[in-house]
């Protein structure tokens, strides 16, 4: 009986644990935290919080997107629709989720970033699906840093004037991603048509 | 008589110890409140799981231009059924299942089998594309995983009325409150920045953001920075970071047989918490973070409270079905 007393106080305690161990500093706690932290993600639970921190946004960034093709045509893609309506408001009818991805894509320009190769690598099999494969996708960042609050104050611009920069090319007819577009094709003969 | 002499006081260690842990985790309560803060936060992921409707297949399955093995090298450390599972028709039959299972889990019908179907579905969606979730979701697996754990169904649902009721660990509760302390102390201290802690700017510029602010209106903000959102920052700020030390005030005063001297702080605390998610829902898109942070304050309601709320609202339903009757 004190047995299963113990056990059942076991399971409560492991709770508080798997909750509080993944927040706690590894330079302080060592390897475990992440350890219990990796051991969650399988099942998809993510115990780190960090809304707005360490501060909240001060600019914010969208992504453009200019595929050129082999007739030498370039034209852009679908992302930049945001680019062109996202300086309004949003509600959540306007929002999907491909938008977090897209947001996600765009952390960290000046260093590897995972999920960008990602969904630019999805970018060349969905424009491939449709029939007309880039061979050359270039992903610009379009940035707007926000007026301080004291400055909108005194009249000025809320948001700044946008700075474009390019981040990376992605090569839909290189290697991986072309071997994702032959898989594509295999696996849904009906696109080809 | 030296041994007798020294098991009694062991025994005696032992039973307080016994008496600790049970007070702190293991006695039995009324499955009331356990019950609502089911219906509460489930109607919530039931909320958020009928919005991925129409998108399904394109999220999911093999209809997705990131699908097969490469799904699989892009998030490798998820498990997710729909790694195995990839045609359209079936991903979209096995959503489907999920919304079924949510509504099961909702009204406390097979409750056990209804809220593993339903988290299993919430571990495949989410682990086959993580990057279609933000933060503000991480709420949703966590509760849903706890909740998972936790015997829901005794209080307030179909089981219920079907078993008659049966009391649940004061433990449940007490691991939702403090999933919520740590997610809001934890993100507190994580605002070390200057707009948190020096200018007092960062509610301006939250509201300001383009990507999912509803209203277009940094003059107007501007013109409150000063007297509401400034202050209002390191309100907000200080009431994330003590989260932690409100819980454990009240679990302690609850263990305490809640003395007179020690005042309840449950309204004025998670009541400013209503206030701000209610204020965050209305000027900004966080997809389901405020209902579900909302919804987990029933985990501060004592059995007894929620046994005189559902009084009222059962009775209040009985008066309006009695207002609308045809008179004569």
């Amino acid at each position: 009986m004190r047995l299963l007393r113990l056990l059942h106080a076991l399971l409560p305690t492991a709770l508080v644990v798997a909750i509080v161990a993944p927040t706690l500093p590894t330079e302080r706690f060592g390897p475990a935290p992440g350890a219990i932290a990796r051991v969650l993600l399988q099942v998809s639970v993510k115990e780190v919080w960090g809304m707005y921190a360490p501060d909240p946004q001060r600019a914010q960034t969208y992504m453009e997107l200019v595929a050129e093709y082999r007739d030498g045509r370039v034209a852009g893609l679908e992302e930049n629709d945001e680019l062109a309506n996202g300086w309004g408001t949003h509600w959540a009818w306007d929002k999907t989720r491909m938008s977090i991805w897209r947001h996600y894509a765009n952390y960290h320009p000046d260093s590897r970033n995972d999920n960008r190769t990602w969904y630019l690598r999805m970018v060349c099999v969905r424009e491939a699906r449709r029939g007309d494969p880039p061979v050359i996708v270039r992903m610009f960042q379009v940035k707007r840093r926000f007026g301080t609050p004291r400055a909108v104050a005194h009249g000025g611009p809320s948001l700044s004037e946008a700075e474009r920069k390019l981040v990376t090319l992605a090569y839909c007819e290189s290697g991986p991603v072309k071997q994702m577009i032959d898989l594509d094709r295999a696996r849904r003969p009906e696109s080809d048509g | 008589m030296a041994e007798a002499t020294s098991v009694a006081p062991r025994r005696g260690a032992l039973a307080a110890l016994d008496r600790v842990v049970g007070r702190v985790w293991l006695d039995p309560e009324d499955p009331t409140a356990l019950g609502l803060l089911r219906i509460a936060v489930v109607t919530v992921l039931t909320a958020s799981l009928v919005t991925h409707i129409g998108a399904v297949a394109e999220y999911f399955s093999a209809a997705s231009p990131l699908a097969g093995r490469y799904a699989r090298e892009a998030f490798p450390s998820r498990m997710s059924l729909f790694f195995i599972v990839e045609a359209p028709w079936a991903v979209q039959g096995i959503f489907g299942l999920g919304v079924v299972a949510h509504l099961c889990w909702l009204v406390g019908w097979r409750t056990t089998p209804a809220s593993i179907v339903a988290w299993v579905v919430w571990v495949s969606m989410v682990g086959r594309n993580p990057l279609l979730y933000s933060l503000p979701d991480q709420l949703q697996m966590a509760l849903a995983t706890l909740l998972l754990l936790m015997p829901t169904g005794r209080g307030v649902s179909l089981d219920a009325r079907r078993l008659g009721p049966r009391p649940v660990p004061v433990w449940c509760r007490r691991v939702i409150q403090f999933q919520v302390a740590v997610m809001y102390t934890a993100t507190g201290l994580l605002k070390h920045g200057p707009t948190w802690h020096k200018h007092g700017t960062a509610l301006y510029f939250t509201l300001v953001n383009p990507y999912n602010r509803h209203f277009d209106i940094p003059d107007v903000l501007a013109a409150l920075q000063p007297w509401v959102l400034s202050p209002l920052t390191y309100v907000v700020l200080w009431w994330e970071i003590c989260f932690a030390g409100f819980m454990l005030w009240q679990i302690t005063r609850e263990l305490a047989g809640r003395p007179r001297r020690w005042p309840d702080l449950r309204l004025p605390w998670l009541g400013f918490g209503v206030a701000m998610h209610v204020g965050i829902q209305a000027m900004l898109y966080v997809a389901w973070f405020s209902p579900l942070a909302i919804a987990s304050y029933f985990a501060f309601l004592t059995p007894g409270e929620a046994t005189r709320l559902l009084a009222r609202f059962r009775q209040r339903g009985k008066q309006d079905v009695a207002a609308g009757l045809p008179s004569g």
